[in-house]
């Protein structure tokens, strides 16, 4: 199934980058220290396309995903998503970007523990004012296989189903670009390969952008395109198309 | 997106809140909220029924809800107002007079009243001398006198005689035995003539420069008052006074004030127990929404959007707080006024509905004001928390959070209170509180080290935890603090209040004061009392007077001083009338030198006198000022040797001026004392009248037993209050305790699955917990003495005296408090298992 995701977003790119960072950089200050977490770090993402960023537990590829998503700004270089240049506009105006075109998926769910699971899919279509937020979210429910369990608070379900009630909420918004940082961390094997194939087909019938992190290989090799990050820097991944 | 988004921001802060209070996140603020407005509201409702109630009696006492003293015939153009305003009104008229019966004579004080005399409570009279009393809604017909009994042994006759008062007879139809508004000294020595308005021209006692008194009494709406009040008050004279409630019964005005000033002080300690709640509450609150704005924000709401988000809800949340908690506020009362008995009868009419809107508005600035500083810090909440959890806002500068809110308590207890004075204290004993409690938290850390170490594990766990979070701690030591002063203070100054009230009348308080007892017949009188087991105060010589210089200066000329001043002391009997003087060697219990010495027995040649601290006030006469007095055709003068405070409300015999021991020697002298009788007592009076025929007998256990109910009144409505912001006070504490809970849990949790037994968790628990309340304990004493201090000095003119006991009761006893509240909040740590606690935290 990897294999024919990787065939047909290979095909799907188009000629226009959704996504292109320039020279990107990230500096924090430890005890006044400079601590360098990106050097210069440059891609381009294009519409449709499927790309995986690996590297190991500190190599910076969350910073990265949090500064390509427009979470946080970069100490240099330049972000481009959708002809907006991130790092010149303000927190509010990024917001404003990120609620017109992104979608999250992150590996410790990040679901509203006092929202059932229906109303959790609920909230972003709230925030952005849709129609028909309710059969909007419980068809998105049901179609990760959910159907079930709406009334259910997060508690109260397991992992994978928590995965599920967040990729049914980054998927009901129909995004141009989907974050996943990653995504099946927190499960064990079996249950990450289910919430992997559920993510790709989703990613596949919407055709969204997908930006993916994660250290694991067999995820990321599911991706058209595959990048290392190791320490700060960005190197071209074994299967990957740089 | 976010244009649509802000347009339906009002649908989306309500669908979270609905959500929020689903899931319990609301518990705490609206818990504070609730308990904050309800307790205002109940307070505001039973202050307002107890005024009422208060008002009916005193104005009963005054004989109406407006009073006009006049020395000139009131205008009838004010009767005709009230009329139109459906104001019911009487007149009366005081004068004193000679009054003759065959060759006897006595110097009466004559009042003449019209038909609808007396507006408030009713006369008690009798048809016979020491016969049952009855309650009479009228005063005498025309041609007819009722008088005290005094009158009749006075001038030797019986009930149905006739007297001659001025140029008129009259016949003496019954026994005056209770008047409600008679003003004045309870012990005056002129007794009561009663009569009817229209044998006043009989008389003719009105005659240029005669000294006449006129009352314009008034009844009706309070609103009609008002409004006859203020059309009446530009046309008044110089000499016309409106008397109020407050100014004439002094011993009652001082237990009102005292009693309004206790409700005042409680309303303000319910708002500092909300302010303290609602601000805990809110910082709770928005601590467990950092997950949601930033998830928000990862979903493009922009920091504007978040924050009107929050408020709104906050705004609708104070609505609904504001409405329920005043409506059972308005419940509460009525219970409260069932639990007050007869003492607060249910016909006392219903208070205004002032404090349902107070409430409202109460809970519309209290909680968006307290909660602002913990939302424009959640508003900071940086979006990439998604990623990374351990990224918080920045905390707020304590500055600004503690500074605002200081800054609305101020302003919320100036719209109370409107009294800076009674703020500055509890501002500087909440400061007081603030620096104890950070000195405490500095203290502790360093002495934490040192005390571990000699304690077993898990105390030295608990301990730990506390000097860990140090900012946390300290926050909380001032929040429990301010409760344990709040509530500290409620009992302190309640019990003062009340034991105060209770010295002030106590049960066997003298309900009868004999005048006129001769000279020689002291012993046998003594005897009398001794023979029947009566216990009764001293004799004290009584010499009539009348002021007539002060330092050379003529009295008429000190006596347009009164006139100007409008301020509630009265004091027309020392500067008008005569005087009843005293001497003594030995100062009277309950007085209090203020200024000067009281005298030794030699100390020089010249008469000596002590005054009292308002007639000195009033007459504007300090120490070594010279007083000169006329007593029995002889003219003598005497130098101020001291000014002293008489407690008047005490029912005990008492004098504006006393003079030393010797210097009355040679003046005609009576003797006067008090004493209490039981009711079967009473028939004790008829022989000692018969016995004593010169003496005269003031009965007033009726005066006595309304000052006495009010008092009671006053004190049991206290007591209500008292247990209110108690329940107030201990609920607070426990919505408090629960915000610090989820970081426990999880930490218990944590505990458990590393092997701790429940024997360590709760040791570690309660050892934690009783230090907090130990130094809250501390933080209280400290906060609360402060405050005390000030109060007393300025608002309850009550001495201060150090309360010793509460710095060694209070630290044990809130650490108890706050350690069962504590082990009660985190029995689930306990009772559940580790697994579901880490997952639920």
């Amino acid at each position: 199934m990897g294999q024919d995701n990787r065939a047909q977003s290979s095909t799907a790119p188009s000629a226009e980058p959704v996504l292109v960072a320039d020279a990107v950089e990230k500096t924090v200050y430890m005890a006044e220290q400079p601590l360098h977490i990106l050097k210069s770090v440059s891609l381009q993402v294009q519409a449709g396309e499927s790309l995986a960023i690996v590297g190991a537990s500190g190599s910076g590829k969350s910073t990265l995903l949090g500064l390509l998503a427009g979470l946080d700004r970069p100490s240099g270089g330049s972000i481009r998503m959708l002809g907006h240049a991130l790092e010149q506009l303000s927190e509010d105006a990024r917001a404003q970007v990120r609620a017109r075109h992104v979608g999250f998926v992150f590996q410790s769910f990040q679901l509203l523990p006092n929202l059932t699971a229906l109303e959790n899919v609920m909230l972003p279509l709230e925030i952005s004012n849709a129609q028909q937020v309710r059969e909007r979210a419980a068809d998105m429910l049901s179609a990760v296989g959910l159907g079930e369990r709406m009334q259910h608070y997060p508690n109260q379900l397991s992992g994978g189903e928590q995965q599920r009630v967040a990729l049914a909420r980054a998927f009901v918004c129909e995004p141009d670009i989907l974050f996943a940082d990653e995504p099946t961390g927190n499960l064990d094997t079996q249950t990450g390969a289910r919430i992997a194939d559920l993510l790709f087909g989703l990613n596949e019938t919407r055709n969204t952008t997908l930006l993916l992190v994660t250290h694991d290989h067999t995820l990321a090799g599911r991706c058209a395109r595959k990048l290392v990050m190791n320490a700060g820097h960005l190197e071209t991944g074994a299967g990957g198309s740089h | 997106m976010p244009a649509t988004a802000s347009n339906n921001h009002w649908l989306l802060a309500l669908r979270m809140l609905r959500r929020d209070w689903q899931s319990g996140h609301l518990n705490v603020l609206v818990m504070a909220l609730l308990v904050a407005v309800t307790t205002h509201a109940t307070i505001g409702f039973i202050s307002g029924r107890i005024q009422n109630s208060m008002l009916v009696q005193a104005s009963a006492l005054l004989g109406g809800d407006l009073v006009i003293r006049s020395p000139v015939p009131p205008e009838p153009l004010w009767f005709e107002t009230a009329e139109q305003q459906a104001v019911r009104s009487a007149q009366t008229l005081e004068f004193s007079s000679v009054v003759l019966a065959g060759d006897a004579m006595q110097l009466a004080a004559v009042k003449a009243v019209t038909d609808e005399y007396p507006l408030k409570s009713p006369l008690k009279v009798s048809d016979v001398l020491f016969g049952p009393e009855r309650a009479l809604a009228h005063g005498p017909n025309p041609g007819k006198v009722w008088v005290e009994q005094r009158m009749l042994t006075a001038l030797n006759i019986a009930v149905g005689d006739t007297v001659e008062v001025g140029d008129a007879t009259l016949t003496v139809d019954k026994v005056l035995v209770f008047e409600p508004d008679r003003s004045g000294n309870f012990y005056s020595f002129v007794p009561r003539v009663l009569m009817h308005w229209d044998d006043i021209e009989a008389t003719s006692v009105i005659q240029p420069g005669s000294r006449l008194d006129y009352y314009a009494q008034f009844a009706g709406e309070p609103a009609a008052i008002q409004k006859l009040q203020e059309q009446i008050s530009p046309s008044l004279h110089p000499g016309q006074r409106i008397l109020s409630v407050h100014s004439q019964q002094r011993s009652i005005s001082a237990a009102l004030q005292r009693a309004e000033g206790y409700l005042q002080l409680a309303s303000l300690m319910a708002i500092l127990l909300a302010a303290v709640a609602i601000a805990m509450g809110a910082h709770f609150f928005s601590r467990q929404h950092f997950d949601t704005v930033a998830l928000l924000r990862c979903f493009g709401l922009s920091s504007r959007q978040i924050m009107q988000l929050f408020i709104t809800q906050l705004i609708v949340l104070a609505l609904l707080a504001g409405l329920i908690g005043s409506a059972l506020g308005w419940a509460l009362h009525f219970i409260a006024v069932q639990m007050l008995g007869e003492l607060l009868p249910t016909s006392t009419p219903l208070p205004g509905l002032q404090p349902l809107f107070t409430g409202l508005l109460l809970a519309l600035v209290i909680l968006p004001g307290f909660a602002l500083p913990s939302l424009a810090q959640l508003q900071r909440t940086p979006p990439l928390r998604v990623l990374r959890r351990d990224l918080a806002p920045p905390p707020l500068s304590q500055q600004i959070s503690y500074g605002s809110s200081a800054i609305l308590v101020a302003l919320l207890m100036l719209w109370y209170a409107r009294d800076p004075v009674l703020i500055a204290a509890i501002f500087a004993g909440a400061f007081a509180g603030w620096l104890v409690a950070s000195l405490l938290t500095a203290l502790f850390m360093r002495a934490l080290l040192v005390v571990s170490r000699f304690s077993p594990l898990s105390v030295q766990a608990g301990l730990r935890n506390l000097a860990r979070r140090r900012n946390g701690t300290r926050i909380q030591l001032l929040g429990f603090g301010l409760t344990g002063m709040a509530m500290l203070m409620v009992i302190l100054v309640r019990t003062e209040l009340v034991s105060t009230w209770q010295d002030q009348l106590p049960e066997q308080a003298p309900n009868h004061f004999v005048l006129n007892v001769l000279p020689e017949q002291r012993s046998d009188f003594n005897q009398f009392l001794q023979d029947n087991q009566v216990a009764s105060q001293p004799l004290y010589p009584v010499i009539r007077g009348r002021l007539t210089h002060i330092n050379a200066d003529a009295v008429k000329q000190a006596a347009t001083k009164e006139n100007k001043d409008e301020g509630e002391f009265d004091a027309p009997e020392a500067l008008n009338r005569e005087l009843n003087l005293t001497f003594a060697a030995d100062l009277p219990s309950d007085n209090h030198i203020v200024a000067g010495e009281w005298w030794s027995s030699n100390s020089s040649t010249e008469k000596q006198i002590s005054i009292e601290e308002k007639l000195a006030q009033k007459l504007e006469v300090e120490l070594g000022d010279e007083l000169t007095f006329f007593v029995a055709n002889q003219t003598f003068t005497a130098r101020i040797a001291s000014i002293r405070t008489v407690k008047w409300e005490s029912f005990q015999p008492n004098f504006y001026v006393i003079f030393r021991p010797g210097d009355l020697d040679d003046m005609p002298t009576t003797y006067l004392t008090s004493f209490y009788l039981s009711a079967h007592q009473k028939v004790l009076l008829k022989d000692l009248v018969r016995q004593f025929p010169a003496v005269s007998v003031l009965e007033v256990d009726a005066i006595l037993a309304r000052v006495k109910g009010i008092l009671a009144q006053v004190s049991a409505a206290v007591e209500f209050i008292l247990l209110f912001v108690l329940a107030a006070g201990l609920t607070i504490t426990l919505a408090t305790m629960i915000t610090t809970m989820p970081e426990r849990y999880r930490e218990g949790a944590l505990m458990r699955t590393l092997g701790s037994t429940s024997r360590q968790l709760r040791l570690q628990q309660w050892s934690e917990f009783f230090a907090i309340g130990f130094l809250a304990g501390i933080v209280a004493a400290g906060g609360s003495e402060l405050a005390r201090f000030g109060i007393y000095w300025k608002i309850f003119n009550l001495p201060y005296t150090p309360a010793l006991g509460i710095w060694i009761i209070m630290p044990p006893l809130f650490g108890v408090l706050i350690g069962l509240a504590g082990h009660w909040s985190s029995r689930k740590i306990l009772g559940q298992s580790p697994l579901i606690l880490l997952r639920e935290s």
